[in-house]
């Protein structure tokens, strides 16, 4: 007889993973993974992409308060110092004074 | 005769003082008006600055990149749901190489995949312990057969909340006996179907990142657990391999803005 014996398979001692790896296959233990498929996802399944930066809420609004708190204080402001220049170019203007007087002042 | 200064033309009496030329005053408006006028001018450039140093940190914030703490959080994160995200047959393969007890590399089969199940329910009361307060939040099973088909292992992944309380529960169960741990999941008709929680002869647990990874062995012929601790090597070394092939898929990280599924 020829064949009967492997080496690449062997006897214990001599190649016991090559001897275990042959057992295993000739017992044929799974024909396909019982149970869940593969593919199945635990739990919630499919979670979305993690974002590093999430741009938290105080580091954005902190920078975005600032510059409205100076808006707004910039439009005050603005329209303050209009308002004012228009009230003093309507005020009439003083030209003379009551103390520039002529001959009518002195005695007749 | 009259003089030149006779009193009589009316013009020899002394003339009176002349009255000093009044100055022109200053308006009396312009004067408390000028430092409320710098007053505005210093408030409006001081707005301007303000809005521009606002909306500068405002773009700095929105624009830049993640640093080193937020980067390292992203990663934890990812790891700790990474066991939602990879399918069950990535986190269990089809095959697993492990190492027996003499040192050789050899490979483990799968045979099922159980569904998920609450700590409670897949663990004994003793091993409970170690991950009860521990935020356990379920155990994921699957059993597999050694290279030659005579050894089982039912591994488990316990999703804990922490590294540290998988830390913590690792390193309290050792003392545990064979039968204390983790319970065997039995798929009929297959070459495992004789290997249940009668037939456990190993146990342990250890912890990688959020998820304690557990096993517990035996024979496939369903030789009983006492018997079968007498081959508690053979069979430990079966069990931890298995685990140690299985830690990879759900811990393993390369530099989180590089992962597909964080986002720098």
């Amino acid at each position: 007889m020829t064949n009967t014996v492997s080496r690449s398979v062997g006897f214990g001692e001599v190649n016991a993973a090559g001897a275990l790896t042959a057992a295993g296959q000739l017992v044929q233990p799974v024909a396909g993974a019982a149970g869940q498929p593969a593919a199945a996802h635990f739990g919630r399944g499919r979670v979305g992409p993690i974002v590093v930066v999430p741009r938290d809420t105080a580091g954005i609004v902190a920078p975005a308060a600032v510059p409205l708190a100076a808006l707004i204080g910039f439009l005050a402001a603005s329209v303050t110092l209009v308002a004012g220049a228009r009230r003093r170019r309507r005020r009439p203007v003083v030209t003379a004074s009551p103390q520039t007087g002529g001959l009518d002042d002195y005695p007749a | 005769m009259t003089t030149p200064l006779d009193p009589g033309l009316g013009l020899s009496q002394p003339e009176p003082e002349p009255e000093p030329e009044p100055q022109p005053e200053a308006s009396p408006s312009v004067q408390p008006r000028r430092p409320r006028r710098v007053l505005f001018i210093a408030l409006i450039t001081l707005g301007a600055v303000l809005i521009v140093a606002g909306l500068a940190a405002l773009g700095q914030e929105l624009t830049r990149s993640a640093t080193p703490a937020e980067a390292a959080a992203a990663l934890q994160r990812e790891i700790a749901t990474r066991w939602e995200r990879l399918p069950a047959g990535k986190i269990f393969p089809a095959t697993v190489n492990y190492s027996d007890s003499e040192g050789t590399t050899l490979v483990a089969r799968l045979v099922g995949i159980a569904p998920p199940a609450s700590c409670r329910a897949a663990l004994e009361p003793a091993s409970y312990t170690l991950v009860r307060g521990r935020g356990c939040v379920t155990i994921l099973r699957a059993t597999y057969v050694d290279a030659s088909g005579a050894l089982a292992s039912t591994v488990g992944v316990a999703v804990l909340k922490s590294p540290a309380a998988a830390a913590q529960a690792a390193s309290i169960a050792g003392p545990l006996g064979p039968g204390d741990g983790l319970h065997a999941v039995t798929f009929d008709g297959t070459i495992a179907s004789q290997f249940g929680d009668a037939a456990r002869g190993a146990q342990g647990a250890v912890g990688t990142g959020p998820y304690l990874f557990l096993y517990t062995a035996g024979f496939t012929d369903g030789l009983p657990g006492t018997a079968a601790a007498a081959q508690e090597e053979q069979l430990n070394a079966f069990g931890n391999g298995i685990d140690s092939g299985l830690q990879a898929a759900l811990t393993d990280h390369g530099k989180p803005c590089n992962m597909k599924d964080i986002k720098c």
